[in-house]
């Protein structure tokens, strides 16, 4: 499994805890409209999820800047190879 | 310049789309300049004396866009900032904060610079969005031309950079399209009309419900008056949006999306994704996104379930501010916070599972915590706004209409005249038509500025079309302002 991959995989987790919802499938072409339950309370949730898991600092602007979920997925894979 | 009377629609919009058409596109730069000289006339046409500060504004943030790209201090971008926020501070809520501190000065009539909300706040977000490298600085034409483009100047759609920028790259390839012109040229005039015939025709019922306050205005009475100015208001931003939406069309620019059938919602949640959306981004993305990263960040808890500083706080600030921002008068901030407090318990119920309220019920909870709200945002000052909440709960005040006691008379033979239901004349079956055509319309039109709405061709779209038309321009100069004009 890709560096990628294994991301998508851990924001899954992340996302399907947040909305409490386990049958949540996450795909890299997926967008906030995909997601009902999206709105601000649950991108800060995301965004301190993912600071915990990724161990890095997110920036909101930036986020909302991503046109859908593989744009994240690249960041957080760029942001992670960055530490390294 | 409104952009409903005839010196906008039949000479400064013919003469702007013909410069801009005509200059060959190796000529982006004269058409940049051309199109940004119009727009400071349309900007100077009513009052030209605060054009050296929209002017002064657009070089002061040129410049440090410039530096904050070139320095990577935050410092600059701070400066930026505070220096923007001085300038509405002093041009908006000066007379607001002495006020506040000495209440008998405050009794100053000062004129607000036109616009100073929307140009400010929109160069708040560019410098912003240069620090964190979303977007690069602008040449000087370039940025004048993003904050002076007349479309969205005056009363917005806020516009960030990051999504005009690649459009004004774009103008070099320019190719026209029919399309675009055809649907450029729709989407403003259901603007138009929403704005010239049904937001100016609810406003004399609105104007004369208010000022009858004080003079026996009913319970019921109370309830349509502030129904009627929620639909007013509806129309009339949402009206002079899709205008700006269809005029940037018209010069091949996609214009940001404002309002999205607001009046459908079942959650304030809801409504607040679908109301004055690219004012809810910018505090959204420049406001509470960053307060509660912060406040979170501050590891004051566990924070998976500090709602206090995740939710709380950054909510009420926000919406304190974003009220703040609609007016530089304390009636403002209860609509604003009215809303935030609405909003949080919204979230609440979300994050405590309870039970799901049937959608007929969601949707009647959220119009009523609206319709409070826009009490506030209508009324004269804070004791009018209590007065009249006063009797929108206050059922006592129920009776009967006088237009409907004649019918009763003849048809049951009870007197019903005894019972004055809207007693101050308020109410009228004009009204009622009126109203209820209103009411229907917020519903079923569709939010024709979003980028996926496609024009269908039909017969019955047509016919719409040419009625919309016919009225929209039948109702045009009159002497009528946008209400968001005063922010």
């Amino acid at each position: 499994m890709g560096n990628e991959e294994k991301i998508l995989k851990k924001l899954e987790k992340i996302f399907q805890i947040i909305f409490d919802d386990y049958s949540l499938r996450l795909s890299k072409n997926m967008t906030a409209e995909d997601i009902e339950e999206w709105d601000s309370l649950n991108q800060i949730k995301i965004i301190l999820a993912c600071e915990k898991e990724f161990s890095v600092k997110l920036n909101v602007r930036e986020i909302n800047n991503f046109a859908n979920i593989g744009e994240m997925v690249t960041h957080l894979s760029n942001l992670e190879a960055n530490i390294e | 310049m409104l952009f409903s009377s005839e010196i906008f629609l039949c000479i400064f919009l013919p003469i702007s789309l013909a410069a801009f058409y005509i200059i060959k596109k190796t000529q982006y730069k004269i058409e940049l300049l051309i199109i940004s000289l119009l727009s400071l006339f349309f900007y100077a046409w009513n009052d030209p004396k605060w054009l050296l500060l929209l002017l002064s504004s657009i070089i002061l943030n040129y410049i440090f866009g410039q530096v904050i790209f070139r320095e990577k201090r935050k410092f600059f971008l701070e400066v930026g900032i505070c220096l923007n926020l001085f300038i509405i501070g002093w041009f908006k809520y000066k007379y607001f904060f002495l006020g506040w501190a000495f209440p008998e000065e405050n009794k100053i009539n000062y004129l607000i610079p036109l616009a100073i909300s929307f140009f400010t706040f929109q160069q708040i977000s560019y410098l912003i969005d240069i620090k964190d490298k979303i977007v690069k600085p602008l040449k000087f034409l370039d940025h004048v031309f993003y904050v002076s483009f007349f479309p969205q100047l005056i009363a917005g759609p806020i516009v960030l950079a990051k999504n005009i920028i690649p459009q004004i790259v774009q103008i070099k390839n320019k190719i026209f399209s029919l399309n675009l012109f055809i649907l450029g040229t729709v989407v403003f005039f259901i603007g138009l009309f929403k704005k010239v015939y049904l937001a100016d025709n609810l406003a004399p019922f609105v104007d004369l419900g208010f000022s009858l306050i004080d003079n026996g205005l009913t319970f019921p009475e109370a309830w349509a008056i502030v129904s009627a100015f929620a639909l007013q208001l509806y129309f009339d931003f949402s009206g002079y949006s899709e205008m700006a939406v269809g005029l940037g069309l018209l010069f091949g620019f996609r214009l940001p999306v404002n309002f999205n059938v607001p009046f459908k919602s079942v959650s304030m949640i809801e409504f607040w994704k679908k109301w004055h959306i690219s004012v809810t981004n910018f505090f959204m993305l420049y406001v509470y996104s960053p307060l509660s990263l912060y406040l979170n960040r501050l590891k004051i808890g566990k924070f998976s379930q500090n709602y206090l500083l995740m939710l709380i706080i950054p909510t009420l600030f926000t919406f304190f501010l974003s009220g703040l921002w609609h007016g530089a008068d304390w009636k403002f901030v209860y609509f604003g916070l009215i809303n935030g407090i609405a909003l949080i318990i919204n979230h609440f119920w979300k994050i405590f599972k309870l039970p799901k309220l049937p959608k007929l019920f969601s949707w009647f909870l959220t119009i009523i915590v609206v319709l409070i709200s826009f009490v506030f945002f209508r009324a004269n000052d804070i004791d009018e706004a209590l007065k009249l909440l006063f009797i929108m709960f206050n059922p006592s005040l129920l009776f009967l209409p006088d237009w409907f006691s004649n019918y009763f008379n003849i048809a049951i033979g009870i007197n019903f005249s005894v019972l004055p239901f809207f007693l101050t004349g308020t109410f009228s079956l004009k009204f009622l038509v009126i109203f209820l055509f209103c009411a229907y319309l917020s519903l079923a039109i569709p939010n024709v500025a979003d980028k996926n709405f496609k024009l269908a061709f039909s017969w019955k779209n047509s016919f719409y079309l040419a009625v919309v038309i016919l009225f929209s321009l039948s109702g045009i100069n009159e002497e009528v302002s946008f209400i968001y004009f005063q922010f």
